[in-house]
């Protein structure tokens, strides 16, 4: 009897240690297959040529493919919906941005919360917005084009790439933060945007550095200013917009990796350590610095503190232009 | 200036030509022929699969392989068209209206043997221009503005409407229904969700690969199910000499074609017009300059090279404005500069100068691109025709199997392969009641831009809607518009106004009469 009593508290004893070891195992198990990033927008546009640059990275880390997979469609959020409703074993995540941020203001029969129903992993990368004018417009510095814009409000005009995207708040967030009026014209994404803004059909724009390093070296747009708190490695001559007449202006595109709510956390602690490592290694600095992007790792909670300011900083921007889900 | 560019030219035949290049562009012709086929998916989905091998090949062969991959889908896309009367893709709708009559009449083969001569024709034209005409063109692409785009669009809505067989009437009702399917989506100049009614799938707009598909290939396959009209399957054995067209064809299909890669060659500068665009203007532009207009639906050959040659041509300019500014014209051709900068490529007016090797190497792939392709298609006509020997209940629904998972696999969307099956049975239902759905196509990729340069125009010029006759451009456009419809209403009424008094005067006679 009291040797039963002794294996039976033995048995439980151990079960409960095997219990506990058991999401830890899981956790050095993962990934045990190919894991799937889901991509909210076209290949070969910025957000998916940083998840690619990203996913290489923690192949190469893992020795199991990471999957990039595109699914275009409401601004990223047929993707995010995806993921959202995914088995949460850590085996699909999603390539969110500042669309997560701005989502809930766009669209009103969304099926899930895009930012409660999903944990933040990790930043991958971060890259500024550039503002560019129109090559023929006599404005070199940014304080001209600020003196002018106050001078003749109305008189100028700015391209983005859609109604709520983030080349248009970051515009409006300019235009409250310097006190100028510039006539919006939207457009269909940014590369419709910066040829017209090249034709000279419209003044200036905002745009993602991706896509305008390029435009900006062959002399076919004219940059006044970067988003960023720091100078763009690739365009060392062009300031930044708070050190050249907007002090306190900053606005960064950001792309990150989150997984849909209820993933073990072990298997997110161990995502999270794998993209910093992966995110220091050499390959990847080198394929961000040709991308003009720069890597972001960031601890968990860094990254969920940093998602909450990004939609506090927005949020009353958004509503005061009065942009209403639909 | 032509030296120097075709010193250039020659350096680039000299890099194509290297055996790892060759292999890679031959490559990419393969797969996008092949891809070209499968009814739904089209380049698009195929680069975007193929974007994860370019990391690991060098960047000349990866540009070679992709572009490959693009024009190389299109001379696929014209088997299905004119075999089976399903569209593979949108620019080849308008080739099954001509192309399926004639495979009835057992010419199939001798129309596949055209379009791949109008084809090569179309593309070899488009190659030229991109090489010697880009400066020129990239800076008349430039003068057209929001504006511009409009006015011409207005036009083309306005000549297009007649694009389909029967009462004018029909005509102009399915095109402004193609309209109103335009509206569905996202608004760009509001940010207002139209139509949509809460489907995110339906937040950017009705696919059009889904409608092209849904109205030219379900709609028209449900519409034969009882009608089983025999094909003649008497020319199904069909031998090389009988694939090749008679020297009456040849000379007959001559101008269509220079006609069809003209208009090509106009809607690739025009920023936001591709080949389906392109494929229609031709189409129509040959119904109207043609003798026998009536006769356009019931198998004419110049109403199979003609499209075909536009989009070919089309969408070899395509590359111009990529390769030459940088900025991509589409979705494609933003995907091929995705694949430039993840080699760490810059794409711009500096990639001739600083890339040489990619420039030329490309334009002179084109080349041997195509001929690779004619050498690869003329010999599978015979295999294609024989398809048509597949009695009809196994060919039709394995068609629309291959249909529902192309649609799938150009976006990896399920919502689209319902759209699909749904425009089909509506579709279905219009074709019973005798309305055509091929302006449907054209209402609806018009449409949407015509409106949105609309209002972009209007924004601009601060409301002043005489902006669209100060420009000159837009001038232009306006008033072909306004000579188009004072035309018609001339044509139309003349005769009633110059008789009208005899008319009236009859009527009183007849009315008399009657008492």
């Amino acid at each position: 009897m009291h040797l039963m009593r002794t294996v039976g508290r033995a048995v439980a004893a151990a079960a409960f240690l095997v219990g506990s070891l058991a999401p830890a195992a899981a956790a050095e198990a993962y990934p045990s297959r190919p894991v799937r990033l889901m991509v909210g927008f076209a290949a070969g546009g910025g957000a998916d040529i940083g998840g690619r640059i990203l996913a290489a990275a923690l192949t190469e880390r893992w020795g199991q493919t990471m999957v990039v997979e595109n699914r275009t469609g409401a601004g990223g959020m047929i993707a995010a919906e995806l993921v959202a409703h995914a088995a949460p074993d850590g085996y699909t995540l999603v390539a969110c941005s500042s669309n997560h941020v701005f989502a809930p203001h766009l669209y009103k029969h969304l099926t899930f919360d895009p930012i409660k129903d999903f944990e933040p992993i990790s930043a991958s990368a971060t890259l500024p917005n550039i503002l560019v004018v129109h090559k023929t417009l006599p404005y070199r510095t940014l304080g001209e084009l600020i003196a002018d814009a106050k001078a003749h409000p109305g008189k100028l005009t700015y391209g983005s790439s859609g109604i709520g995207a983030s080349l248009h708040l970051t515009m409006e967030l300019f235009k409250t933060m310097a006190g100028v009026d510039i006539v919006h014209v939207p457009y269909k994404g940014g590369s419709a945007s910066l040829a017209d803004v090249i034709a000279g059909h419209t003044d200036m724009m905002f745009g993602n550095a991706t896509e305008q390093v390029g435009a900006v070296k062959s002399g076919q747009v004219r940059a006044l200013g970067v988003s960023s708190l720091t100078r763009h490695p690739a365009l060392p001559d062009v300031p930044t917009i708070a050190e050249a007449g907007v002090p306190g202006f900053e606005v960064v595109t950001w792309y990150g990796v989150c997984a849909p709510r209820g993933v073990p956390t072990p298997i997110l602690d161990k995502l999270n350590a794998d993209m910093v490592a992966a995110m220091a290694t050499e390959t990847y600095r080198r394929r961000c610095a040709e991308q003009g992007i720069l890597p972001a790792p960031m601890s968990r909670p860094e990254y969920a503190a940093f998602i909450e300011a990004q939609s506090e900083k927005w949020t009353p921007l958004i509503k005061r232009l009065g942009i209403q889900p639909e | 200036m032509i030296f120097t560019a075709l010193q250039d030219l020659w350096f680039g035949f000299g890099v194509a030509l290297e055996p790892h290049n060759l292999m890679w562009c031959f490559v990419g012709v393969l797969v996008g022929n092949m891809v070209g086929v499968l009814p739904g998916m089209g380049p698009l989905a195929t680069i975007s699969i193929l974007l994860p091998l370019t990391f690991g090949i060098k960047p000349v062969g990866a540009i070679l392989m992709l572009g490959g991959v693009m024009y190389g889908a299109q001379y696929g896309g014209a088997i299905c068209s004119i075999l089976l009367n399903l569209p593979c893709h949108p620019p080849h709708a308008v080739t099954c209206l001509d192309g399926y009559p004639l495979t009835k009449q057992g010419k199939g083969g001798v129309a596949l043997g055209l379009t791949v001569m109008a084809s090569f024709v179309g593309a070899s034209w488009g190659i030229t221009e991109m090489i010697f005409l880009s400066p020129i063109l990239v800076k008349v692409a430039m003068e057209f503005g929001a504006a511009e785009i409009c006015s011409l669009m207005l036009l083309g809505l306005l000549a297009g409407s007649t694009l389909a067989r029967g009462s004018p009437i029909k005509g102009v009702a399915m095109t402004v229904l193609g309209l109103l399917l335009g509206i569905v989506g996202t608004d760009v100049n509001s940010g207002v969700q139209r139509f949509t009614y809460g489907a995110m799938g339906l937040a950017d707009g009705i696919e059009l690969v889904a409608l092209a598909l849904g109205l030219f290939g379900i709609a028209e396959f449900m519409n034969s199910i009882n009608q089983s009209t025999e094909i003649n399957t008497t020319y199904s054995h069909v031998r090389l000499r009988d694939m090749r067209p008679s020297k009456a064809e040849l000379k007959r299909s001559f101008f269509p074609m220079i006609r069809g890669t003209l208009a090509g060659s106009l809607c690739a500068l025009i920023p936001g017009t591709g080949p389906t665009i392109a494929s229609f203007v031709a189409y129509a532009t040959e119904k109207k300059v043609s003798r026998t207009p009536e006769r356009f639906g019931t198998g004419m050959i110049e109403g199979v090279v003609c499209p075909e040659a536009a989009t070919h041509s089309s969408v070899q300019g395509d590359f111009i404005p990529t390769m030459s500014l940088g900025i991509p014209g589409d979705a494609v051709m933003a995907l091929l500069l995705g694949a430039l900068m993840i080699q760490g490529i810059v794409p711009g007016p500096q990639l001739i100068s600083e890339h040489p090797d990619i420039f030329w190497g490309l334009v002179a792939s084109f080349w041997i691109g195509n001929i690779l392709l004619v050498l690869l298609n003329v010999p599978l006509i015979g295999i294609w025709v024989k398809l048509l020997s597949i009695p009809y209940k196994y060919l039709y629904p394995s068609a629309l199997f291959f249909v529902c998972i192309g649609v799938y696999a150009a976006n990896n969307d399920m919502f689209q392969v319902g759209e699909t099956l749904i425009i089909g049975i509506l579709g279905y239902v219009l074709l019973r009641l005798g309305f055509h759905p091929a302006p449907i196509l054209l209402g609806f990729v018009l449409g949407p831009r015509f409106e949105e340069n609309f209002r972009r125009a209007l924004l601009l010029a601060r409301g002043d809607i005489g902006t669209f006759v100060e420009r000159p451009i837009s001038a232009v456009f306006v008033a072909l518009s306004v000579l188009l419809i004072a035309v018609q209403i001339y044509v139309r009424l003349g005769p009633y106004l110059r008789n009208g008094m005899k008319t009236k005067a009859a009527r009183i006679a007849e009315r008399s009469a009657a008492e």
